[in-house]
């Protein structure tokens, strides 16, 4: 057994005891009944089950958490899907994933969220070319698998949220 | 708004509620009606309407039409039809294929949300491509019999797979006014698997006849 | 059939079932073993017994457990089949992964296996200079001993680094589902002891 102590969605989780042995998905999905984050492979395959890590130094990265223990993410601070809306305004992505149909079965859907998010931050803080606005989104993209859409309308969205914007996300 | 509008209905005993019965045998029953004085025809063979907060009363029907009892020996087949191009480029050396232009074209009758049946199409022309390309389960030892198998031996089509920005779809408009709508469902998957076999043909002068198409299959025909 | 037939028929084939489980175990074992140096002593020839040491430790330099790592490319393998890994991950700048999917992310300190995934401190691909994938034995044992491609390391280091490094160790404890590489470190560590000391004579081929 070990202690855990972070932060989901800017608010305090535990401190509480779980079993060393205990995976991140199981922890949010069966313990804390957050169910927006899915299970999909177990394998680290289709990121279907990717939350987002905010670094105390305010950079972002997307983590699985199908074979990640608990016990790893004692200290930190992690964004879930549920925690994209704010006072029930949902945020620029997830109302360009909605206008442009993006996801079908849904089951994808909190990872790219989540990974087309951490994206957009790390654009604000290191923009790129028009030129290289594709590219940058579909690498960003690459490892999260969706069986339904064949991806192509979660890029667009993706896009149009950065055009929409463009001084704030493009060189 | 809604609650305004039940609310002065119930005030001013107008119409509060409707039942409506109706009937299909390959086409729908049709009967006209008096509502207000007005002769009033629809798809359906026995309304009762109540007022403000009354009971439900029938409204005698004028004139009504069933389908004819010979209609039990229709079947029905929808057919939506879709067909696919594709162009590709093969790496010589390498057998590496990767896909460069696409154009799928369907005819799904009425389209009921058009956004749903292109962002299926799209979806569909994906798995096509994983069928054609990476997807395989092969028996026996090594296959996914033996329970060790994930994503990570049965490869499903990712991004980087397909052309995200030169896939394009059209959706016919209905024959007629009226067509209503047919459905797709997985018609879009088909023909990607055959043009994409075609046009590896077109570009290697070899037919392939078993799938996944790997590049070390390509590769193989290269030489 | 009499209940008594059924129950002899059923038991013997038990046992068949057994016997032959029992076998494939045993030639398992038997290719999972490391020859130790002494047992290379009939060798007459100097140059040709510390090659043949070296061609002994190359079972373990060219298993799946070293090889995956030690790609051609720019992104590793994976399992005993050695497929390509997936997800897709990429060598980055530093072979610790690129700046969105870093190794550590998912490779944790040790093996986890509720996730059956394999961990170690220092997880991270070799650079391109040690690749082995599609290398001969003669190459690889070329490529071991030139300080350019082991690091800069004189090949008395390799006794330690093969012998004692504990991610090179992790080859032998490599979690469910993964073929531990022959024999055990510390064998392993004597082939490359008794090699070095005999001249470090590369295989042939």
């Amino acid at each position: 057994m070990t202690t855990l102590a972070l932060t989901i969605n800017g608010g305090a989780q535990g401190p509480r005891e779980v079993r060393d042995d205990l995976t991140m998905n199981d922890f949010l999905r069966e313990y804390l009944g957050m169910t927006g984050t899915k299970f999909g492979c177990g394998a680290a395959q289709c990121l279907s089950c990717a939350v987002i890590v905010d670094n105390p130094d305010g950079t972002s990265y997307t983590s699985p958490t199908c074979i990640v223990p608990a016990k790893s993410f004692d200290g930190k601070a992690i964004r879930t899907v549920e925690g994209h809306a704010k006072n029930g305004e949902l945020s620029a992505l997830q109302k360009a994933f909605i206008a442009h149909f993006a996801f079908q079965c849904g089951y994808c859907t909190a990872g790219f969220l989540n990974e087309a998010q951490v994206l957009l931050e790390r654009l604000e803080k290191t923009p790129v070319a028009r030129a290289e606005l594709e590219k940058t989104i579909a690498e960003a993209l690459d490892g999260h698998i969706c069986r339904c859409t064949g991806y192509i309308k979660y890029h667009e969205a993706v896009r149009d949220v950065i055009l929409a914007d463009p001084k704030r996300y493009l060189v | 708004m809604e609650g305004w509008a039940a609310g002065h209905a119930h005030a001013r005993n107008g119409a509060t509620g409707a039942m409506a019965h109706a009937f299909n045998r390959w086409a729908w029953s049709q009967a006209t009606f008096a509502i207000s004085g007005q002769a009033w025809t629809a798809d359906i063979d026995a309304l009762a309407v109540r007022n403000g907060a009354g009971k439900f009363v029938r409204l005698d029907r004028t004139s009504v039409k069933f389908p004819p009892t010979d209609f039990n020996r229709f079947g029905s087949t929808y057919t939506s039809p879709c067909g696919t191009l594709v162009r590709l480029e093969i790496e010589r050396a390498t057998g590496a294929l990767r896909i460069a232009k696409a154009y799928s074209v369907l005819a799904c009758g009425q389209p009921l949300v058009p956004e749903v049946v292109l962002g299926q199409a799209q979806g569909g022309f994906a798995m096509g491509v994983g069928y054609t390309l990476l997807e395989t389960l092969p028996p026996y030892e090594g296959g996914p019999g033996n329970g060790q198998w994930n994503l990570g031996q049965y490869l499903v089509a990712r991004g980087s797979d397909l052309p995200l920005r030169d896939l394009e779809v059209e959706v016919l408009p209905p024959l007629k006014p009226n067509e209503g709508p047919k459905g797709i469902a997985e018609v879009v998957m088909i023909p990607v698997v055959p043009a994409i076999l075609n046009a590896i043909f077109d570009a290697t002068g070899h037919r392939f006849q078993s799938l996944p198409v790997t590049q070390a299959m390509l590769r193989g025909v290269l030489k | 059939m009499k209940s008594e037939t059924r129950f002899q028929t059923l038991v013997s084939v038990a046992a068949l079932a057994v016997s032959m489980h029992a076998g494939y175990a045993a030639s398992q074992a038997a290719s999972n073993t490391l020859a130790s140096p002494e047992s290379f002593s009939s060798i007459a020839d100097a140059d040709a017994r510390s090659a043949a040491m070296f061609t002994e430790l190359g079972k373990v330099l060219t298993h799946p457990r070293c090889v995956n790592c030690h790609p051609a490319g720019d992104r590793p393998r994976q399992g005993d089949e050695s497929r390509l890994h997936q997800p897709p991950v990429e060598r980055g700048i530093d072979g610790h992964g690129t700046e969105t999917m870093r190794c550590s992310i998912c490779h944790q300190k040790a093996n986890f296996e509720p996730g059956r995934v394999p961990g170690h401190p220092e997880w991270h691909i070799a650079p391109r200079e040690m690749a082995w994938e599609g290398k001969t034995l003669a190459e690889i044992c070329a490529q071991i001993k030139d300080p350019v491609h082991n690091g800069g390391r004189k090949v008395e280091d390799l006794i330690h680094h093969i012998g004692t490094d504990t991610l090179v160790g992790w080859a032998w404890q490599p979690g469910f589902g993964r073929a531990p590489a022959p024999g055990t470190q510390k064998e392993a560590g004597a082939l490359v002891d008794a090699w070095v000391k005999t001249g470090a004579v590369c295989p042939a081929r």
